[in-house]
């Protein structure tokens, strides 16, 4: 069974802390230099009135690469250059994958 | 619509004082001929001159437009001809509402000259109850958070931290006293928090109320244009004059607005969901706005939801973005933005070209059954009262389409700066030690269509909590 974001947040109690493990977690999955997300903060309280941000989610769904991105911009008929490629790869799981939750909701 | 009677007293000496009173107030003065819209006009000019630096969030002083509508609007109420309480009253637009003649950048690299030949839908309908526009604010390049191509927008409250976005300028100029009021948009988020960290009053209409033919397109479904103010019946006076339909905004109608600031909220139904109480990011300023709702005699009534993916509905907004900026984004123009990291426009535009049809459409259908929902909650109770940035709500309303009102409820105290964009190592937050004082918002969400019933329990509030007329220093 998938563990949702949802079961992710009920756990910590802190959306907020859940969001900056994620951050750190989605660094130590990805280590192609600077494509990757940035590291997360110390979990600590979120200050009140943070709100929420893109690219904070668990990461979710499997592992891609630049390669990834190349074979399926064939399909979508799309070409990027090496950077934006690498920048796709290191956070896809961060800002995209996580939308694929629907898939275990109602 | 019926404006409050309550006497606004005299004319303050002070240029500060009158440049921190509400709308209502202001309007009475100019209408009773006590303070003329030239002398408030240039005292929001001087004040915007001086003090916006500090804060980032003027892309355009309107100063000749302004000063020329203010003689207008002058010579017109002293021949008798009185339009209503925007008549003489500045106010600033977020920068991607088109304004004829004058400079629309949507805060980002690639439109820097960009001037439109027409006005928007609502910056006509402003023109035309008398307002005058002194400058076009700040926003985060196309509406992400509160970095464009000047730098990032400021909190006025605490100047180490930005005023949040997308409506960053408007935010922090209304808070900052530098304008009448403004005008924001929403599409995920931009009016709520902003208004949350800048401590003022953020009024996200109903979609569909305001036309939005001429401001930036960001997502055809939805996009929402609403006003930013001090108070909360300022920023119904506002809804009044920028609602109705344009033949160039395919999802407007036509819609009525009963407010009454005398009307009495005994009896209204407030939902409210217990859990989110407890849990960050509620504090104990929402805690207590629940016990004043209490106190101002409606009743809090238990609401829950079904626990659904909510976030996955972003699958839309994302591929509606990338739509609207397929372009930009496939000639390379997105490169000349200046924020170029993982979470900003670029990448999530590039990325967006990956998600699927066939998941677009399930999103679409989720949509449906969020706002089936939504309407069983709203069967139950007149408003909800919610933590404003509890991103259930912000995503569910915001694709339901049901309008939602912030206002300050009260002070925390944070001991580190808040920040739109994901967490960045090379790039710590500012802590602070002893921790500061800042300004805290509640949101109520309405039933469609009814800004009315919002702004009745909101002004309620507003008297309740007694915390509307404090100012951020040095402003």
């Amino acid at each position: 069974m998938v563990k949702t974001r949802r079961e992710f947040l009920a756990a910590t109690g802190m959306g907020l802390v859940g969001a900056a493990v994620a951050a750190e977690s989605a660094v130590n999955a990805h280590t192609d230099g600077e494509a990757a997300p940035r590291a997360g903060q110390e979990p600590t309280q979120a200050p009140a009135g943070m709100p929420p941000a893109f690219g904070t989610a668990q990461p979710a769904g499997p592992e891609v690469s630049m390669g990834t991105f190349v074979e399926a911009g064939k399909l979508v008929q799309v070409e990027w250059n090496k950077r934006d490629l690498e920048q796709a790869a290191g956070s896809w799981r961060v800002n995209m994958a996580p939308l694929y939750e629907r898939r275990v909701g109602p | 619509m019926v404006r409050s009677r309550a006497e606004v007293g005299p004319l303050p000496a002070n240029e500060e004082d009158i440049a921190f009173a509400t709308v209502t107030q202001l309007s009475r003065w100019i209408e009773t001929k006590k303070l003329s819209s030239e002398r408030l006009t240039n005292i929001y000019l001087k004040r915007l001159q001086e003090l916006s630096p500090k804060l980032r969030c003027v892309i355009t002083l309107t100063r000749e437009h302004a000063l020329a509508q203010a003689k207008k609007a002058d010579a017109e109420i002293a021949e008798g001809k009185y339009r209503g309480p925007l008549h003489g009253i500045p106010w600033g637009a977020k920068d991607l509402l088109d304004t004829a003649g004058i400079a629309t950048t949507y805060g980002a690299e690639p439109f820097r000259n960009r001037v439109p030949k027409k006005d928007a839908a609502v910056v006509k309908k402003l023109n035309e109850a008398g307002a005058v526009l002194v400058a076009k604010l700040s926003l985060g390049a196309l509406a992400l958070n509160d970095i464009w191509f000047g730098g990032q927008t400021m909190n006025p409250w605490l100047l180490e931290e930005g005023a949040s976005g997308s409506s960053a300028g408007p935010g922090a100029a209304t808070a900052a006293g530098l304008v009448g009021f403004s005008i924001g948009s929403e599409t995920g988020g931009s009016i709520v928090s902003p208004s949350m960290r800048c401590g003022i009053t953020g009024l996200r209409p109903t979609y569909g109320r305001v036309a939005r033919t001429g401001a930036m397109t960001l997502c055809w479904s939805l996009d929402k244009l609403g006003p930013m103010t001090r108070s909360v019946e300022d920023a119904l006076l506002v809804l009044q004059v920028i609602s109705g339909p344009d033949a160039g905004d395919v999802s407007s109608v036509p819609s009525k607005l009963d407010f009454d600031a005398g009307a009495s909220v005994k009896g209204l139904r407030v939902g409210y969901f217990p859990a989110w109480m407890k849990q960050n990011p509620a504090t104990e300023v929402d805690r207590a706005a629940l016990e004043t709702v209490k106190k101002a005699g409606m009743a809090p009534v238990e609401v829950t939801l079904p626990d659904w993916p909510y976030d996955s509905l972003q699958l839309i907004l994302f591929a509606e973005a990338a739509a609207a900026f397929e372009e930009l984004t496939m000639n390379h123009g997105v490169d000349q933005l200046m924020m170029q990291t993982y979470d900003s426009w670029p990448n999530l535009f590039r990325e967006a070209r990956f998600l699927s049809a066939v998941d677009f459409v399930q999103a679409d259908r989720m949509r449906r059954k969020v706002a089936e929902e939504l309407g069983r909650i709203f069967s139950e109770v007149d408003l909800l009262l919610v933590p404003s940035l509890r991103d259930e709500m912000l995503t569910i309303t915001n694709f339901t389409g049901h309008p939602s009102l912030t206002l300050r409820a009260g002070f925390v105290e944070v001991a580190e700066a808040r920040s739109d964009w994901a967490p960045d190592p090379a790039h710590p937050l500012p802590k602070f030690s002893p921790p500061r004082r800042v300004p805290h918002g509640v949101t109520l969400i309405g039933r469609l269509f009814e800004e009315g019933t919002l702004g009745e329990a909101g002004l309620a509030l507003e008297r309740s909590f007694g915390v509307a007329e404090k100012r951020p220093k040095g402003f």
